[in-house]
């Protein structure tokens, strides 16, 4: 197969940005950040677009950067937000119009649980139970074992259910 | 509420919405090809012919009636004081005193068009990725990425300000994004650096620009210098509009449009500190102009997130209700009032202003936070 040229980097981004931000909001829960995270991924594609043989490939490999990027943002935010340098998100906000007010609720309150956690095991429970992947997915998303993924499931979902049941 | 996974917690997941369309994608692809081009790690140029042909594609695409899906078009009706229009998509339109006139050019599925013909509107957009939501103003398009913002024709153009959100900027000759806070007059005057004075030039080889000072600004200063700090400032270059400005503070002069691109010149280079003397400016002289809301908002963010000072954030946001009791800001300058009095320790007074919030604003898309800030969670 050709390997996908500088040239088509355009073509690239245009086709796959809205998922690399779909990605990243589904992950972070704020759409604050969405626009960097999306320049910062596309910018570190830039460089290894000719290195990709497979083009086949370049939606997983897109949302591996995604991935590594978001983490990198989340555990900015969370040191920036333990010396009150960043504000506490309004994590409703980004449900559609046509949310109940209750389901606002229940995905903000998700979200707040879902800070407590490491960042590696918060991306392996959005990429589960959010974005609906499958495991073998989730793990070359995350570049780790099939059985990491499970482990970080596990614990991720624990701690949430910990945390959860105090509400 | 103790299984993460339950049927409602996924469900709630599922109205989470993307809002990204093809003006905020092209948007980000132009921003990372002026970083990539930066990090000098590319050899292939930009090409401006696809993009102008992507978005000439687009405008063409938007303007075929036949790619317009009548059945998903929301209605329009006037608004019960006469003086707007609601739109069965939550969207709203208010004109601001009785000269100004709206009209309707196209009420779509995919677009709400509307011609400023007079005066001055507000605009309050419910976001659908699915529906572009445009303000025209002669040859000035102005369009939302975003949800609140006001639009004032002028003499030659629009003077447009964002409360919330971002609205994207079209003129014959350029194009321009406005995020919350910032405001600029339409079309942009350019004035590229032409045979800048010796003095000036040195001060803007600086590779760190110092602190301003916090005295008032008086001084006078070429009209090539104001002329360059305002086409910087205007333009979005804040880095390079702050270093003219530092190398000759009298740059800007006493009105509020100047003490407001003064402002967002030091805070959006990276200088939060030196844009709060000049907010203050405005709200302490021209609380009658239509920045003083805007102005004592931003303040009370900066003072609030990137000063650590939240006592006077918490009197900031305060101000802009005062100024403006009713006003698009009122709703989030509360919530935010609420947050600030919290972190400042004042309990007593984040749970009455978050009581007041509540009853005000039932449904008030900051009501998680205010309820959380008001203790009442």
């Amino acid at each position: 197969m050709a390997p996908v040229g500088p040239v088509d980097f355009d073509r690239v981004f245009r086709e796959h940005a809205a998922y690399v931000a779909a990605i990243g909001l589904k992950i972070m829960g704020r759409d604050d950040d969405l626009d960097d995270l999306v320049q910062e991924v596309f910018i570190e594609a830039h460089r290894g677009l000719r290195r990709l043989r497979d083009p086949g490939a370049l939606k997983s490999w897109l949302a591996r950067i995604t991935v590594r990027r978001t983490i990198r943002k989340l555990r900015r935010t969370r040191v920036l937000m333990l010396f009150g340098l960043e504000a506490p998100s309004d994590y409703a906000e980004i449900a559609d119009t046509s949310a109940t007010p209750d389901e606002r609720a229940q995905m903000a309150l998700a979200y707040r649980s879902l800070e407590r956690l490491p960042a590696a095991e918060r991306v392996v429970w959005v990429l589960r139970h959010v974005e609906g992947e499958s495991l073998d997915d989730i793990a070359q998303i995350c570049a780790c074992s099939k059985s990491t993924v499970q482990r970080r499931l596990r614990l991720a979902q624990k701690t949430l259910a910990q945390r959860m049941s105090h509400v | 509420m103790s299984d993460p996974t339950s049927e409602g917690v996924e469900k709630a997941f599922r109205h989470i919405q993307v809002n990204w369309d093809v003006a905020r994608t092209e948007d980000n692809l132009r921003l990372a090809r002026q970083k990539i081009r930066r990090g000098g790690r590319t050899r292939i140029a930009v090409s401006a012919l696809l993009l102008g042909v992507g978005i000439a594609t687009g405008v063409s695409y938007r303007l075929l009636p036949g790619a317009r899906e009548a059945a998903r078009a929301p209605s329009v009706v006037e608004d019960s004081s006469g003086h707007g229009l609601r739109f069965s998509d939550g969207s709203s339109a208010r004109l601001l005193d009785d000269r100004s006139q709206v009209e309707v050019v196209a009420v779509a599925a995919r677009a709400i068009d509307l011609r400023l013909t007079a005066g001055r509107g507000e605009f309050d957009v419910v976001p659908d990725p699915g529906r572009t939501f445009t303000v025209l103003v002669d040859g000035i398009v102005v369009r939302v990425l975003g949800t609140r913002f006001r639009v004032e024709r002028e003499d030659r153009g629009a003077y447009v300000s964002v409360y919330r959100g971002k609205v994207q900027v079209r003129w014959p000759g350029g194009e321009r994004v406005l995020a919350e806070g910032q405001t600029a007059h339409f079309p942009e005057e350019v004035a590229e650096p032409q045979a800048l004075p010796e003095a000036e030039r040195t001060s803007t080889v600086e590779p760190a620009a110092p602190a301003l000072p916090a005295a008032e600004i008086s001084r006078p200063a070429a009209p090539v210098s104001r002329a360059r700090f305002r086409a910087l400032a205007t333009r979005g270059r804040y880095a390079e509009a702050y270093r003219v400005l530092t190398g000759a503070p009298g740059v800007v002069d006493s009105g509020a449009e100047d003490l407001m691109l003064a402002a967002d010149a030091a805070r959006l280079s990276g200088h939060p500190a030196e844009a709060t003397p000049y907010l203050e400016r405005i709200v302490r002289q021209y609380r009658s102009d239509v920045r003083a809301p805007l102005a004592a908002f931003t303040l009370g963010r900066i003072l609030l997130y990137e000063l650590g000072r939240p006592a006077e954030a918490a009197d900031a946001f305060a101000l802009v209700r005062k100024i403006l009791p009713e006003g698009p800001l009122s709703s989030d300058a509360l919530a935010r009032e609420t947050e600030a009095a919290y972190r400042a320790g004042q309990r007593e007074r984040a749970r009455g202003l978050a009581e007041a919030y509540m009853a005000k604003y039932p449904t008030g898309r900051r009501l998680e936070s205010v309820r959380r800030y008001g203790q009442f969670e």
